[in-house]
């Protein structure tokens, strides 16, 4: 796997995904979300942002089955799906879907997804998605 | 926003006077990349009838001009290392365009060199980029699962039959202009149906055969002012019409994964150059993968969205056709060593200067040429004319 190295504005991020917990900003007034954590509004530059929690509930917006590993720390791992999910709060968070096989026909984009967190010793929490049960 | 009458005025202010690859292209595990950037330039330089010290102006993408200007000695008093992914080198023939029309320099001089094959130029990773942080660990890495992605939710709005057969199609007729070109990696390889649908995966709904090829090759372009045109030594294009621009960096992040930023770039060089969509001769679109051709050709706006499937069906693209596109053989079956960008020029110029040889197309006046780099992130879109 690669790990990810997080930015001073991504730090309560990751934290939370450590106690499994998905944090979003949100600008303050707007209240539209974005993802990726930034240091500054996407919707707006002079609002400021919050950190607003949110359950994880997702739907499929994309996904593909990769059969060659684009890197030699997934050589092991392939095949497996990327996913684009998109969250009930409009977010899109690139991801993997699991604890599913990966076969196209298992796929079906709007499916409702839940989140999985993947704990690793002492490495970044990564938030996964699976079939909503 | 980009002021258009000012844009007109430049319009045919700088041409095209040599293009040129390297000496050998496909596999050259003999050669370093940064080589094969210095053989393309005197290439295209000897096409141009011009010497390296005639150049005053240096451009590449993947390299720092500072390096590559270092390697082949000389001092370059315009300097553009734009590096926007594959794209990046149509979008230098703009840059160029508006160097020479403002008197910054006079010789441009565009270079390129990848060893995408023999793999001794690992791509960068900057550990700090968003990508890094939220989609590498999740092993979204590099150009063919991203574009599967967005053909999946293209196939989802659309249908994923027609969408299948366009991007066979695109790929068989790709293949028959491949097979027209002695420099093609698949020269000598003929393509049928079966070869593409048995080709195995490699991100579904990606096949092999809907990917571009790993090769190692590099390319040159020479541009120079309308009066230095004149009198060059294999003919001129006119650079009539340019646009450039991006709308997102990571996959996860474009706004709308069926449309790429062409939708803007297109019509701007268009307007630019005051032409419109019938009057082209030649596409040249680059084909990373043949989803990409597919909403190229909607985002240009030669069809409306999701038409994309059924304008194919309507047209011949390969050899004899009425919508001849990627006539060398494209990213697809030609070449692509990572950065494809400048061979969509480099053709087109051929093209308009009879060139072309076996592929030669009968009348070729007006080509629209199109860069997409990174993650379908960023577009440049180019108008070239016969001189």
């Amino acid at each position: 796997m690669i790990q990810p190295i997080a930015q001073p504005e991504s730090d309560f991020y990751w934290e939370n995904l450590k106690k499994e917990k998905i944090f979003i900003q949100r600008s303050k007034n707007t209240k539209k979300f974005q993802f990726f954590p930034r240091e500054i509004s996407i919707h707006n530059p002079n609002e400021k942002l919050e950190w607003v929690e949110v359950s994880g509930e997702a739907e499929l917006y994309t996904f593909s089955i990769v059969y060659v590993a684009p890197h030699k720390n997934f050589i092991d791992h392939v095949p497996y799906i990327t996913a684009l999910v998109k969250l009930k709060e409009g977010v899109i968070i690139p991801t993997n879907i699991i604890n599913v096989e990966p076969k196209p026909e298992n796929l079906v984009i709007g499916m409702k997804l839940s989140p999985v967190f993947v704990h690793k010793n002492n490495q970044p929490t990564l938030l996964k998605f699976q079939p909503k049960k | 926003m980009p002021n258009i009458n000012k844009l007109k005025s430049i319009s045919g202010e700088a041409h095209i006077i040599g293009v040129a690859e390297s000496n050998e292209i496909g596999k050259v595990p003999n050669k370093s990349p940064i080589a094969l950037h210095a053989e393309a330039a005197l290439n295209a330089l000897d096409d141009a009838g011009l010497n390296l010290s005639d150049v005053d102006g240096l451009f590449t993408a993947g390299w720092s001009t500072l390096d590559i200007a270092e390697y082949l000695g000389i001092n370059p008093k315009y300097t553009d290392s734009t590096s926007v992914g594959g794209s990046s080198f149509v979008i230098h023939v703009a840059h160029a365009l508006s160097a020479i029309a403002s008197g910054y320099c006079e010789v441009a001089l565009i270079t390129h060199g990848q060893s995408g094959r023999s793999d001794r130029e690992p791509m960068p990773r900057n550990p700090a980029a968003p990508m890094a942080q939220y989609e590498n660990p999740h092993g979204i890495i590099g150009p063919p699962i991203s574009y599967a992605m967005a053909a999946r939710r293209y196939m989802h709005i659309y249908g994923e039959n027609n969408t299948r057969e366009a991007m066979a199609s695109i790929a068989l007729q790709t293949r028959k202009w491949a097979n027209l070109n002695p420099k093609a990696y698949f020269y000598d390889k003929k393509m049928s149906e079966e070869d593409y649908h048995n080709s195995r995966w490699i991100a579904w709904p990606f096949h092999l055969l809907d990917c571009c090829l790993v090769t190692d090759a590099g390319a040159a372009i020479v541009i120079t002012s309308k009066e230095r045109a004149k009198d060059s030594k294999n003919g001129s294009v006119s650079i009539l019409g340019a646009a450039e621009g991006h709308d997102h960096s990571m996959i996860s992040q474009m706004p709308d994964l069926t449309k790429a930023f062409g939708t803007y770039t297109g019509p701007q060089a268009m307007k630019m150059a005051g032409v419109s969509h019938t009057d082209f001769d030649l596409a040249m679109l680059y084909d990373s993968f043949t989803y990409t051709v597919l909403i190229t050709l909607e985002n240009l706006g030669f069809c409306e969205p999701g038409e994309g499937p059924d304008f194919i069906k309507s047209k011949i693209l390969g050899p004899g056709g009425n919508f001849p596109l990627n006539t060398n053989g494209g990213g697809l079956s030609y070449t692509h060593p990572g950065m494809y960008g400048i061979f969509t020029v480099v053709e087109a110029a051929r093209q308009m200067r009879n060139q072309a040889k076996d592929r030669q197309l009968k009348k070729c006046n007006l080509a629209l040429v199109h860069g997409t780099g990174g993650l379908l992130s960023s577009t440049g879109t180019v108008i070239l004319g016969k001189d």
